[in-house]
């Protein structure tokens, strides 16, 4: 049996669309990668080198690119609906019902997908300390980014995009945090797309470091073979 | 086909699920609309009452004057209120752009809420405003009649196209 490709980008090319009046928009350029599964790819870059954007180009169907994105072999783009099952996303914006509780957002958002597992999302509270009484709006960036993460696992995803979700977190948990990704990675049989700013995290905590600069993927290798922090 | 169904009845429940934790009440937009059109009942029934008993002008234009006063607030009100529920689904399409939802179910759900304000509130003032009309048919001229469509159908229309204008 062949290696397991979780994540392929080919080639992928956004398509520039400019409106009447409007800036003209950032897109990424020609990016090719590989990612297996059971590892973790950190995105490092300078502020718009479009890390984000890379995610955006996963998680959003309206985003129009040449080239193709595959998710376990299936173009994102021919269901992406179910695509986003299989996807958790851990974001610096809130996409949660912020003057709900974590235990509302659970009753409301938790339902739109296929394989929510309640349990598990309670378990992941609880190792993150958070409880379900909490206000979404009032947690701090760290315990949003945690909840996140719990809503993120609770559906049992194999991709886990996770941007800039350690940035805010006391250097404690941050330990711990990598703990409960590793756990997951090895249960679930699952991968994470990582952006950070933080070097020695790229450098420590990644298998896999791509480096991106003006929408392009300008180096992408094993970690041992990359230091991030050499570069910079 | 399935898998649309499946989609428009997630976006179904989803929605319920969101107005009860969010305690709003649907049957209060009912009710709101309701008691408009109770007092636009009223005034009109007040005025064509006398007018039944003796011909007098000037009641039959403080009726029209009364009716042009409150359509138009009928409808403002009405319109706030759905456009409250629009807003809603404007902010909870943003928030669950990113999970396993069809946009178009969602698009199709915003549909059925334009056509429940279309509803509710045009077609309701529209009849009554209808009605009021035939009533009155009975007892002034046709000259009358028009005039009383053109403030009853026409104001309140322009009020409302220039209120939703306003608005955007």
């Amino acid at each position: 049996m062949g290696i397991e490709m979780l994540l392929e980008f080919e080639h992928v090319t956004g398509i520039k669309k400019q409106r009447w009046k409007q800036r003209e928009n950032f897109c990424l350029q020609d990016i090719s990668f590989t990612l297996e599964v059971g590892y973790i790819m950190g995105l490092a870059g300078e502020n718009g080198a479009g890390k984000t954007t890379l995610i955006d180009y996963i998680m959003n169907p309206q985003q129009r690119y040449q080239g193709a994105i595959r998710i376990q072999g299936e173009d994102i783009r021919i269901n992406h609906v179910n695509m986003r099952n299989k996807v958790g996303l851990v974001s610096e914006e809130n996409h949660f019902l912020e003057d709900m509780t974590i235990g509302q957002n659970e009753a409301i958002l938790g339902r739109l997908y296929d394989n929510w597992d309640g349990e598990c999302f309670r378990d992941m509270l609880k190792k993150m300390g958070l409880t379900l009484g909490k206000t979404v709006g009032k947690l701090s960036r760290g315990e949003c980014m945690k909840f996140q993460m719990a809503f993120a696992a609770a559906h049992h995803p194999v991709l886990y995009l996770l941007d800039e979700a350690t940035a805010g977190m006391d250097p404690v948990f941050r330990i711990d945090f990598f703990k409960i990704l590793q756990e997951i990675i090895a249960t679930e049989e699952a991968s994470v797309i990582m952006t950070s700013h933080i070097q020695e995290e790229i450098d420590r905590k990644m298998d896999f470091i791509g480096i991106m600069e003006q929408g392009s993927l300008i180096q992408f290798r094993e970690a041992g073979e990359i230091k991030y922090a050499d570069r910079a | 086909m399935q898998i649309e169904l499946k989609q428009e009845q997630k976006i179904e429940q989803f929605f319920e699920e969101y107005y009860r934790v969010k305690k709003w009440d649907k049957q209060s937009n009912d009710i709101v609309a309701g008691i408009f059109i109770m007092i636009q009942i009223l005034l009109m029934v007040l005025p064509v009452h006398t007018l039944w008993e003796e011909e007098n002008r000037w009641i039959l234009l403080t009726s029209i004057g009364t009716l042009s006063f409150c359509a138009p607030l009928f409808y403002m009100a009405s319109y706030r209120l759905v456009k409250e529920g629009q807003q809603n689904v404007q902010m909870l399409s943003q928030k669950i752009k990113y999970l396993p939802v069809d946009m178009r179910a969602l698009k199709k759900w915003r549909i059925r809420l334009l056509l429940q304000w279309v509803e509710k509130s045009f077609l309701a003032c529209m009849l009554i405003q209808l009605l009021f009309s035939l009533i009155i048919i009975h007892k002034i001229s046709w000259m009358n009649v028009v005039y009383v469509s053109i403030v009853a159908f026409v104001i309140p229309m322009l009020s409302n196209g220039l209120l939703i204008w306003l608005e955007k």
